[in-house]
């Protein structure tokens, strides 16, 4: 489904990812783990197209991805949650889905016709996601786990194939965790989307994933299924053996 | 050759009284992260003070030097009170305020200029220091314009100095690039606003009272000199003083030969520079990728 | 948007259609000019107030609109019905163009670049006498019969406005509006969801330009004569004003703010030497006392 081959990108001498490369199949719940510095959010951005790697290759079911704008990922079916929450913070719940509805149809231009309200689609989305007691409520006076109910619904919006998660569970109490993962899992089995996530929370993490990549220094030093991964003695090292940085 | 050269020093003095007063947004934008539209009305008020206060003092005994430093004072604490009293008021809010606050200024400060000095066109005459021609080797260059270039790059160089070398400088650059942490460091943050912003604003007066005697003092000059301000930045790339820099000589330069070839209409060709810019480089000549 | 809103603006589109009755010239001359002005502020207002785009150079259509159907009327002879689409199009032309170099980057560039497309093209009107008639400005424009007399010209303002402000209003509320407000939110999430933001902002700046080109046709037409000072920046200082002053988070705000500075104008007759520091003093009050603007005055004031 989506291919990352030998990814590589440097700022000013720094290599932040080094020939990674990782492949997500359709249905999987992939996620991407690593010590902090480690690269995963440039990884992320870099398959996004938030960043230009500076060599390497993003294939989504075989269209490149390499080097498109963010916006034309976003068409060819990858949609993904941002680590800090970005979000239409003015306003409500109801208008910002509202807003990815219009993006996904290409709706944006369309200045001849009064906005339709999309009353069952919009419902739907914040019924799998769990705000529809929020629907009218200033996205800014969300809480935070709530904010993230909603970047999720944006994402979903525009029904992508791949759904990239940047820290789903960052910043969140034990129970928040517990039911963000309860939330994710129903979508990913509703929606039958296929899942990439980074992730620090490691019950998170071999409780949902099928397959894992470990990443240190900007480069995949094991992947494949949470048994090998957690037998890898690289990854041990890696975890276990040196103090990290 | 000797038309290029003079040419080329009225490009040069044009282009570097230009870069004081771009400095001056550029500074101010870059800290503040205020565009401070009355940069213009600023410089024009520093002619039209320096103006008057040579009619009260005459040109004899140093008479215009007194006079350009009192631009630089009435400027400073203009902008001072200014800011203190109310730009400080909109700095939490949307940028939509603050542009549009400066914009206001710009219409109050040049209707106050109109009512005290009026629409007649105002000149201050060269200081007696300054008369004359220079004889540069290849041609016969008037005196006070080659003061101007000299002041100018006098001005960049101490511009250039007090931010590598100085504490003062290096709280300036740190504060574009980050004001929160600079806060959390120990720094008074509204004290630097008000300094940066009152130093920017007199730069820009003494620029003013600096040109008096080579341009005329008009209405309409302040949207003049703020449109250039604008294209020097937008050129050189907004929040890089090396970029105003050369954007300034460039735009001096190119006026000066503008002038020469198709004159009535050189502005038209600083216009096509900036679009072949905007074209091609739309983040300016030396600015940062993806916008400031 | 409230239908009690939409009722009272074809309230007082029906009422301003009987004005002719009254036989008051002074009062058609006065709610032309509003009606005009009204067109302009709401169109600058798709920028502000929905976009978040200041332009400080918006009078540059204004100036466009009125130059173009004014020199095709006069220099060329071309018919009202004809010179009035052609400088639209005109318009939409210049808008496209200058549009596509402002919206590049940030809105500090769109301003900064709002302001010297606004000045150069005062410049090219000043400077290129022999089209536009520089700084004499071009006179004796004369409209067509039919429109002739203030009670008809009214009437024909009064129709184009109205058409103009439905479509404007189809605009605000379709979804290209919604998008350009989710754009000012928060322009990186908006791009990251699909939305090609510099394009969407182009349109509009187009769609805005436009309609600034018909209120100035109409005002060449209204004052028989158009000056460079159309597209001076006062002229794009005093729009700005009435958007805000009216209220810029509004639809009618801007219309609401037309109104009240044209009839200031008209109130402070003998200090308007020193009307620019007025409309800055203006402008800063707005800014510090009541951001919303009247409209939103009078919002919170229906709400308690």
């Amino acid at each position: 489904m989506l291919e990352v081959r030998e990814l590589t990108k440097s700022f000013s001498g720094f290599t932040a990812v080094n020939q990674a490369s990782l492949t997500v199949a359709e249905g999987d719940i992939h996620a991407v783990i690593g010590p902090n510095g480690a690269g995963k959010s440039t990884l992320f951005n870099l398959i996004t197209g938030h960043l230009i790697p500076d060599s390497g290759e993003v294939t989504l079911k075989g269209e490149r991805l390499t080097g498109l704008a963010p916006h034309a990922v976003v068409r060819r079916g990858l949609g993904r949650s941002f680590q800090r929450i970005s979000v239409f913070l003015r306003m409500t719940v109801w208008e910002n889905v509202q807003i990815a509805l219009v993006a996904k149809d290409a709706r944006e231009f369309c200045f001849w016709k009064p906005l339709q309200n999309e009353k069952e689609k919009i419902a739907q989305l914040l019924e799998t996601v769990r705000l529809e007691e929020e629907a009218k409520v200033v996205a800014g006076e969300l809480s935070y786990g709530k904010q993230k109910q909603l970047e999720l619904a944006l994402a979903l919006a525009g029904e992508p194939r791949v759904l990239l998660l940047d820290e789903p569970t960052a910043g969140m109490s034990p129970r928040e965790t517990e039911e963000s993962i309860l939330l994710i899992t129903k979508i990913v089995k509703e929606r039958g989307v296929t899942l990439l996530f980074t992730e620090h929370d490691m019950n998170m993490v071999f409780g949902i994933a099928n397959r894992i990549s470990v990443l240190h220094h900007g480069a995949v030093i094991a992947s494949g299924t949470p048994d090998e991964v957690r037998g890898n003695h690289a990854v041990q090292e890696v975890y276990l053996g040196r103090p990290t940085h | 050759m000797m038309y290029a050269t003079i040419q080329f020093l009225n490009g040069l003095s044009y282009g570097l009284s230009l870069f004081l007063v771009a400095a001056g947004l550029s500074i101010i934008f870059g800290v503040l992260r205020v565009l401070n539209f009355a940069h213009g009305t600023f410089y024009m008020l520093g002619g039209y003070v320096a103006y008057e206060a040579v009619s009260r003092l005459g040109l004899a005994n140093g008479g215009f030097w007194v006079a350009v430093a009192v631009s630089g004072l009435v400027l400073a604490a203009l902008a001072a009170v200014i800011e203190r009293l109310m730009l400080r008021k909109l700095y939490e809010r949307d940028e939509i305020y603050q542009l549009l606050f400066t914009f206001a200024l710009v219409l109050l400060i040049s209707d106050v200029i109109r009512g005290l000095w009026g629409t007649q066109v105002l000149s201050i005459s060269f200081p007696p220091e300054l008369r004359g021609a220079q004889d540069v080797g290849l041609a016969f260059y008037p005196r006070y314009r080659l003061f101007l270039c000299l002041v100018g790059g006098a001005v960049a160089i101490g511009i250039w100095f007090v931010f590598q070398r100085t504490r003062w400088g290096r709280i300036i650059r740190a504060a574009t690039q980050d004001r929160e942490i600079l806060g959390a460091l120990g720094v008074n943050v509204p004290r630097v606003y008000l300094v940066v912003f009152s130093a920017g604003a007199a730069l820009a007066g003494i620029g003013g009272a600096l040109a008096a005697p080579a341009l005329a003092l008009k209405p309409g000059m302040d949207a003049e000199i703020i449109v250039e301000c604008f294209i020097v930045v937008i050129i050189g790339g907004l929040g890089s003083l090396w970029g105003a820099f050369i954007g300034a000589l460039l735009i001096g330069q190119l006026r000066s030969i503008g002038l020469y070839f198709v004159p009535e209409w050189e502005i038209v060709l600083v216009y096509l520079l900036m679009v072949a810019v905007l074209v091609f480089r739309p983040w300016g000549l030396l600015g940062k990728r993806e916008g400031a | 948007m409230p239908r009690r809103h939409l009722l009272l603006a074809a309230a007082v589109v029906a009422l301003l259609a009987l004005l002719p009755l009254s036989g008051s010239t002074y009062l058609l001359y006065l709610f032309t000019q509003v009606l005009i002005f009204v067109l302009f502020a709401t169109s600058l207002n798709l920028l502000i107030g929905y976009a978040g785009l200041v332009s400080f150079g918006h009078a540059a259509f204004f100036a466009i609109g009125g130059y173009g159907c004014a020199i095709l009327l006069r220099s060329y002879g071309v018919p009202l019905l004809l010179a009035m689409p052609a400088a639209l199009v005109m318009t939409a032309v210049f808008a496209t163009l200058i549009g596509a170099l402002c919206v590049r980057l940030t809105s500090y560039y769109f301003s900064m670049l709002t302001l010297a497309f606004g000045q150069l093209v005062w410049a090219v009107v000043f400077k290129w006498r022999s089209m536009t008639g520089g700084d004499d400005g071009f006179l004796r424009i004369v409209s067509p019969s039919w429109i002739d007399t203030p009670a008809s010209f009214f009437l024909f303002t009064l129709v184009l406005v109205t058409l103009a402000m439905v479509a404007l209003w189809i605009v605000a509320h379709s979804p290209l509006g919604r998008t350009l407000m989710a754009i000012r939110e928060n322009q990186v999430r908006a791009g990251f969801l699909g939305v090609h933001t510099r394009r969407v902002q182009l349109v509009a700046f187009i769609i805005a330009g436009t309609f600034a080109g018909l209120a100035g046709a109409l005002f060449a037409l209204f004052n028989r004569s158009i000056f460079p000072d159309s597209a001076w920046w006062l002229q794009s200082a005093e729009v700005l004003i009435m958007v805000v002053l009216g209220g810029m988070n509004s639809f009618f705000g801007p219309a609401v703010g037309a109104l009240t500075l044209i009839l200031l104008g008209r109130l402070t007759l003998e200090l308007t030497a020193f009307w620019p520091a007025l409309l800055a003093i203006i402008l800063i009050a707005t800014l510090f006392f009541f951001p919303s603007g009247i409209a939103g005055l009078l919002k919170a004031r229906g709400r308690r």
